[in-house]
């Protein structure tokens, strides 16, 4: 069964990126490799069209991320080239659809829509095997629910699995920064804000070598490069998607000797 | 979506509330300057509808500006705002390139709307222009702002020298506006005697008023007027040179010297300035409603404010405007939309403003049942018509009285106690901001030419007060919702405030606005005028029909002066009780007493006032209750002691000034009564009065079930003094017998005196004033006229024996002495004598109320200064007009009872200006305000019994017993 992964590399951010069509003023496709929530990458139709990348050397992959996107109804495609040039094909996923996980909840609060999360959900692709690759494309095909081709966040990269899972009592939790206020009549006033998820993961047991992949991702990531973390990869249901995200560290925190293991905690904030 | 939509998402919190910011910045582009804009967000928006592509305003704002306007001086014509930062986000270093640009003085505009919404349903909140742009922090873009006041915050003055040709050219003329008087001329050239008074000599005028003229060390002398701002003199002067001038440029004729004509002459070459606001484009400059051509200023020069003033070199324009307002008891400010606009706070009239409520908006501070009520927008227009109902008197000396004109200084003014509202509020500051202000109004009476236009104002707004009664300003500050974003400086504005009803459904009118949009809030300062004493007409009635009232809650306004004060009149007329009203004072918090449900009134103001409860047809009991000082003390009534049950027993007068309480009663018809003070009131026998305080210390009471004499005879009445250290009882043998203190520490064990026996006759009202004289309105009974007198202390000792310092005879009065009052103002300047049986032909059951005022020369009430009757057409000839009187404190208002008007129906009448009147003045058709109701009992007598609250903004009226039913009315 797979354990929590994290992909601290994302290949994507340092790629060349072109598009097939041209997308609209000021939301260029190089908005997907920005963690601002409000940058964004938008074509100016629902025409099947791509947005490809290239690098400077080989790298490995296995995993592949879409965020906030708007390709719900529509399916997506990932292809690897060994090249640069597009030309040596690796890998190829075949055009899978965009809702890549099954609706699922209980919301049933009277207006007919029982996973309201359901259009904010990533899109996951794990590639079940570490290719090596020089570029790549997305393309976007099939008929989505908006009227564009949109996404905030891309993420392609090779995800380190830890080899003992966190503790029980891994937390998934939100932040939000709405403002509240209780009156002087008694009213709980509030002025609306945004809303995030937040992970805490106590590794009760880590091990020698996860110890030195973690000071790398410490000292690689600190607390200002985001990063894709999943709690239960390849589970495939909302359980997976609830649980993953692009994120930052919210703090660094030491890794504790214990007699003969490691002990840390991961404090993970969504973007 | 609608404005009203708008508005009702404002009021839903659970909304995503999106502040966007526009920022224009100028760049070059082809060669030329061209405009750009930024956006920016506090959360991710999408601008779907931006032409040609949508646009994606940049969720980087850490925090928007604050906004904050305010009027302040002491006329409110200081006009001045703050714009706070634009904090945004920079950690990433993605807007460092905004500090290169040319941004000064652009426009950002601050837009309010839903997460979901298109662009065109957001509104604008307000306009700012941009001062600089600076990295404050490594993470972060400070934009510091101003509002369009930016753009007048440069220098104007002459445009000549004195000394023209000359390469130095230090020494520059004045730019002169308006009327000035006396303007110092300076020498220009000195071997043609020529003088220099202006920059320019355009606009000088003739005036049939003020004509000009030039004057050496106040002596006129011949002169040439150049026309250029200089003039010639004929022969060498010997001192200085001073001239009057009117001053007006252009084609203006003379008339437009007004405030409003200033403002239109800063803008243009004059002084260099295109708008004083935002700019819209020609004849829009002055406009109060954006993209709307009136042309130019709209005001009625003749009823402007006149100024004249003289603008020296190097005068800043910002601190110009605001002098020229408060010259002009106007102000002058910058929109939220960035236009300029100018209006005036009128605490003293702001009901003359004709404002009609608006849509009622929930105000979400505080709780649901608080309103704030907007202008209609109609009063935008008539706010810039200042000085509107200002009307020219000819001689303001003579309309003024003595007393009014010795009050209208400052230092009269200072009399205003602050800490009479301070108290009240102390441990609530977070709920309220009061802060007294002097009024603006006297201000003007102390300078300017055009004082006078004042006067008659003042002559109708002072007419009627005393010094401790001045009206003072009040400020409040609330805090509200965004939703209120609309309100501009000089709305006016209602609160309605169930905690504090004290600000209920006044008027109001805003100095003060501090938007925040990051946090929804808008605080508010609202000035308004409080009125020491109600306005003379407009009384409703509150309650009515008393046996089917649980209790209801009166508002009795705070006093000006930190008396407490409880005054209850039980004149125990035949089948009516009496009313009485409390208008006392204590801490706040003070719990609520438990509620009789057989009250006639229920007294238990919101702000924690002491309560007492009137009882129906029976006595009243009340005294402090030691345990809990804070409370008065009452007993059921009714209550079958062993001595029978008390059923008609009248308490005859109660008073508690200061802290003392005084009461009394009669047994009525249990067994012969035997007054026994002796006798508490909750003992064997039956209840008759108590006096109960330490005078040495108001916060200790002595027990007022262990009253300090013995006094066992039926006392049908007494009468307290007005500084609580003394009383009089008055037995049904006849005796009037004083009490007072021993010193400061105790009550006499015996009475001090038996002053007064009158025998078989009546005494029908009574009055003790300040301890050192006594008034009774005595009836001889036996048919003849029956006299006012009153009894002096002559040795300030006390009452020493019967000595009757004079009496005079009111005329007219009646033969049996039934259905007679007298009633002395507080301040123990009105007397007031109610004669219901005049012995004249056709008059007799008429009834009249006569007016005395005391001769300060003499000391004596003398002469009567009015005699009040009742038109007969309204009332019916025998009405019994002055059965029942009660003045208010300052002797101004009076209410009267005729009980027996229409047939025995009864009414009382709410009489103003008291101090106004003289001579005889028919009632309806001159003076007074009609207290009538229809019952079913034909003799109801409505009106056997009156009283009235300290400042008269609560009257109580009484029915006998055959209706048994009491009003309270209330302005």
């Amino acid at each position: 069964m797979p354990r929590l992964r994290i992909i601290p590399l994302n290949h994507h951010d340092y790629a060349t990126l072109t598009t097939s069509a041209a997308s609209v003023t000021d939301f260029g496709i190089e908005h997907t490799q920005s963690s601002i929530r409000d940058h964004l990458w938008r074509t100016t139709s629902t025409a099947t069209q791509s947005f490809s990348g290239s690098l400077t050397a080989d790298r490995e992959a296995n995993s592949f991320s879409l965020f906030r996107h708007t390709a719900h109804g529509g399916d997506i495609q990932l292809e690897l080239y060994s090249d640069d040039s597009f030309t040596t094909n690796v890998y190829d996923s075949t055009a899978l659809a965009a809702s890549c996980f099954p609706a699922s909840g209980i919301y049933d609060w009277g207006d007919f829509n029982n996973d309201p999360q359901l259009p904010n959900a990533p899109y996951q692709l794990w590639l079940g095997a570490d290719y090596t690759f020089r570029s790549y494309r997305v393309s976007f095909s099939g008929t989505p629910t908006a009227a564009y081709w949109q996404a905030s966040r891309a993420c392609l990269g090779k995800a380190f699995e830890f080899t003992i899972n966190p503790n029980y009592g891994a937390s998934l939790g939100f932040a939000t920064n709405t403002d509240r206020n209780r009156s002087r009549g008694g009213s709980l006033r509030t002025n609306r804000g945004e809303i995030w998820r937040t992970f805490k993961f106590d590794l009760g047991w880590v091990d020698e070598l996860d110890r030195e992949t973690l000071v790398d991702l410490f000292a690689t990531l600190g607390t200002g490069v985001d990063f894709m973390v999943s709690m239960y990869p390849e589970d495939t249901t909302r359980k997976e998607r609830d649980n993953m995200m692009m994120g930052k560290f919210a703090s660094l925190n030491s890794i504790q000797q214990q007699i003969s293991w490691m002990q840390s905690t991961l404090q993970i904030e969504e973007n | 979506m609608t404005d009203a939509e708008f508005r009702a998402w404002l009021t839903r919190d659970n909304e995503h509330r999106v502040v966007l910011a526009r920022m224009s910045y100028q760049y070059e582009s082809g060669g030329a300057p061209a405009t750009g804009i930024l956006y920016f967000s506090n959360l991710p928006y999408i601008d779907e509808d931006g032409d040609p592509d949508p646009i994606a305003y940049l969720s980087a704002i850490k925090s928007t500006p604050q906004y904050s306007r305010s009027l302040s001086g002491e006329r409110l014509g200081g006009y001045s705002s703050s714009v706070g930062a634009l904090e945004l986000d920079n950690a990433d270093g993605a807007l460092d390139y905004m500090l290169a640009l040319p941004i000064d003085g652009s426009e950002i505009t601050f837009l309010c709307g839903g997460i979901d919404w298109p662009i065109a349903d957001f509104r604008s909140m307000f306009v700012a222009l941009t001062v600089k742009i600076i990295a404050a922090a490594w993470d972060r873009i400070t934009v510091t702002l101003r509002d369009t006041s930016l753009l007048l915050d440069k220098s104007v003055g002459g445009e000549s020298s004195i000394d023209d040709g000359s390469p130095a050219v230090d020494n520059w003329r004045a730019a002169n506006f308006g009327l000035l008087h006396q303007l110092e001329c300076k020498l220009v050239d000195q071997s043609t005697l020529t003088y220099a008074h202006s920059d320019t000599g355009d606009g000088i005028a003739y005036s049939p008023d003020f004509e000009q003229t030039v004057r050496d060390r106040g002596y006129p002398i011949l002169y040439t007027d150049n026309g250029d701002g200089t003039i010639s003199l004929d022969v060498t002067p010997d001192g200085e040179i001073t001239t009057d001038l009117l001053m007006v440029e252009g084609t203006n004729p003379p008339g437009y010297r007004a405030v409003s004509d200033a403002m239109q002459w800063l803008v243009g070459t004059r002084c260099g300035l295109t708008a004083l606001g935002k700019y819209y484009g020609p004849d829009d400059t002055y406009d109060l409603r954006p993209n709307t051509d009136i042309g130019a200023w709209s005001l009625d020069g003749g009823q402007d404010y006149l100024i004249g003033i003289s603008i020296q070199n190097k005068t800043n324009v910002e601190q110009l405007l605001n002098d020229l307002c408060d010259t002009g008891i106007c102000f002058r400010a910058i929109r939220r939309d960035g236009m300029f606009t100018f209006g005036r706070i009128r605490p003293n009239d702001i009901a003359s403003l004709g404002v009609a409520s608006q849509a009622t908006i929930r105000e979400d501070d505080l709780d649901d049942n608080i309103r704030i009520e907007h202008a209609t927008p109609t009063y935008y227009r008539l706010q810039a018509q200042m000085n509107t109902n200002w009307r020219i008197i000819s001689n303001p000396a003579t309309a003024l009285l003595p007393e009014e004109l010795a009050i209208l200084t400052r230092d009269g003014l200072t009399q205003i106690q602050a800490d009479a509202i301070g108290v009240t509020y102390a441990d609530k500051p977070e709920l309220y901001n009061l802060t007294l202000v002097q009024s603006p109004l006297i201000e003007t009476l102390l300078s300017g030419d055009d004082e006078f236009y004042d006067a008659e104002y003042l002559v109708q707004w002072m007419e009627v007060r005393r010094s401790t009664f001045l009206p003072w300003m009040e400020t409040v500050t609330v805090t509200v919702g965004l939703e209120y974003f609309e309100l501009e400086l000089g709305n006016v504005v209602t609160l309605e405030v169930p905690r504090f009803d004290f600000d209920a459904g006044e008027l109001t009118q805003v100095i003060g606005i501090d938007i925040n949009l990051m946090n929804a809030k808008i605080t508010l300062r609202l000035m308004h005028r409080r009125l020491a004493a109600p306005p003379p007409e407009g009384w409703v009635r509150e309650v009515e029909d008393a046996d089917n009232i649980a209790g209801f809650s009166l508002q009795v306004p705070r006093p000006l002066i930190p008396i407490v004060e409880l005054d209850l009149v039980f004149p125990g007329v035949v089948g009516g009780i009496g009313v009485g009203l409390l208008p006392i004072v204590t801490p706040y918090g003070s719990p609520p007493p438990p509620i009789n449900p057989l009250s006639v009134a229920y007294v238990a103001p919101i702000l924690g006032e002491r309560v007492a409860t009137l009882v129906p047809r029976t006595y009243v009991r009340m005294a402090r209750d030691n345990a809990d000082p804070d409370y008065l003390w009452y007993s059921e009534p009714g209550i079958d002691d062993g001595l029978g049950t008390a059923i008609g027993g009248n308490i005859i007068k109660l008073e508690m000034i200061g802290y003392t309480l005084v009461g009394g009663g009669v047994d009525l018809p249990g067994p012969a009564g035997t007054f026994d003070m002796t006798n508490d009131l909750g003992g064997a026998t039956h209840d008759k009065g108590c006096v109960s305080r330490d005078p040495l210390d108001l916060n200790t009471y002595l027990d007022p079930f262990a009253p300090f004499s013995n006094e066992s005879r039926t006392v049908i009445g007494v009468a307290m003094s007005a500084n609580g250290f003394m009383y009089a009882t008055f037995g049904g043998d006849g005796d009037i017998t004083v009490w007072c203190q021993m010193g400061w520490g105790s009550w006499a064990t015996a009475p001090q005196s038996v002053l007064f026996n009158v025998g078989s006759n009546v005494i029908s009202g009574r009055w003790l004033s300040d301890g050192t004289q006594l008034f009774l309105n005595v009836d001889s009974g036996g048919g003849n006229t029956g006299v006012v007198c009153i009894i002096p202390d002559d040795t300030g000792t006390g009452f020493t024996g019967v000595s009757i310092d004079y009496s005079f005879g009111v005329s007219g009065a009646g033969t049996t002495g039934t259905h007679q009052d007298i009633w002395l103002s507080h301040d123990g300047l009105v007397l007031a004598v109610g004669v219901t049986l005049e012995i004249s032909a056709g008059l007799y059951g008429q009834g009249s109320v006569v007016l005395f005022k005391r001769n300060d020369t003499t000391d004596d009430f003398a002469l009567s200064f009015a005699r009040i009757r009742p038109n007969l057409s309204v009332s019916g000839a025998t009405g019994l007009f002055g059965s029942a009187i009660c003045l208010s404190e300052d002797g101004n208002y009076m209410v009267v009872g005729e009980p027996f008007a229409n047939g025995g129906i009864g009414k009382a009448w709410g009489i103003p200006n008291v101090l106004l009147l003289s001579g005889t003045t028919n009632l309806v058709t001159s003076v007074g305000y009609e207290f009538t109701h229809t019952y079913v009992a034909a003799d109801a007598a409505y009106g056997i019994s009156v009283a009235c609250s300290s400042l008269a903004d609560k009257v109580a009226i009484q029915t006998s017993s055959a209706e048994d039913t009491m009003d309270i009315w209330s302005l």
